[in-house]
């Protein structure tokens, strides 16, 4: 969800007042961005940065969904060279400074919910049935 | 030709005049309808249903997610147990709000086709307790046009939830 986030940020420039496709491999982040809904307190304030980009720049999405085994990003995200990646468009010092943006909001939304006094679940939302 | 949230141009031919009164009274309107929604932070049945009517040409269409979300929010606080506003609702009435007073309204033109694919990963290793996000932009050519890769340490995994969750959807 943070790499869609961040891609809509660094690459606002382009996907301004146009229509975009994106792809993610991950099921549960593609259902996610097509809710526009993130639950607990990261997964919230990263798609409430994602919508508000959305906004900013006037743009209609569609999201979709590949196999990693497709996703050419499985390959910058490892760290990895590939001939496709070209050094002249490389955007990754505009997303580090995002990223850190991004971290930021999300230190910001935890602290405010720990005011709150609100707890989040940590442990997995499910809870067994006894024997 | 224009009409509530969506400006049609036909080739190079102004067809709206920017000044229009009834656009900008009814849109000042609007906004100043959410604009009190959020403030009280209330909301009955009956207000909602009209807003949500009133909110009818933010279809998914012309206003992207926004505008189908604030439509399913407004049916589900409608037909909810309180009329109390939550965060939430709040959250996304102040956006719509935005999106009315400065994203302007959608534009048809010859632009309209130009399509965008971006391919977004994250990658976390259990291990080392780090991990990194990757996109690629790919023009409707096929060819690339932007990409990056930032590799996040264990304290900013940390902070995006790595240690409280198994797997950590959030990158």
């Amino acid at each position: 969800m943070l790499a869609a986030c961040l891609a809509m940020d660094v690459c606002s420039g382009y996907f301004k007042s146009s229509n975009s496709v994106h792809y993610g491999d991950n099921d549960s982040v593609h259902y996610a961005l097509i809710r526009g809904t993130g639950l607990g307190t990261v997964a919230g304030t990263i798609m409430k940065l994602h919508l508000r980009t959305e906004v900013d720049i006037n743009s209609c999405i569609w999201f979709a969904r590949m196999p990693t085994e497709a996703n050419i990003a499985d390959v910058p995200s490892r760290g990895l060279a590939h001939p496709f990646l070209e050094t002249k468009y490389d955007e990754s010092s505009t997303a580090a400074k995002r990223v850190a943006r991004c971290l930021m909001e999300v230190q910001k939304a935890r602290q405010l919910r720990k005011q709150k006094g609100e707890v989040q679940h940590t442990s997995p939302h499910v809870s067994k049935r006894p024997k | 030709m224009r009409c509530f949230g969506c400006c049609i141009q036909l080739s190079q031919i102004l067809l709206w005049n920017t000044g229009d009164q009834e656009y900008g009274d009814a849109l000042a309107d609007l906004v100043r309808q959410l604009g009190d929604v959020v403030k009280k932070r209330s909301l009955n049945r009956q207000d909602a249903l009209r807003l949500r009517g009133r909110l009818g040409f933010a279809d998914a269409f012309l206003h992207g997610r926004l505008g189908a979300l604030v439509l399913k929010r407004l049916v589900d606080h409608a037909y909810g147990s309180t009329a109390a506003v939550d965060d939430d609702l709040a959250g996304i009435l102040e956006m719509m709000i935005l999106r009315l007073q400065t994203a302007g309204p959608k534009t048809v033109n010859s632009q309209a086709v130009r399509e965008w694919f971006a391919f977004t990963d994250a990658a976390y290793d259990k291990e080392s307790q780090d991990g990194g996000l990757g996109a690629v932009l790919v023009s409707s050519n096929g060819d690339c046009a932007a990409w990056f890769s930032v590799q996040l340490d264990k304290s900013m995994c940390d902070v995006f939830g790595a240690s409280d969750k198994e797997i950590i959807n959030y990158l």
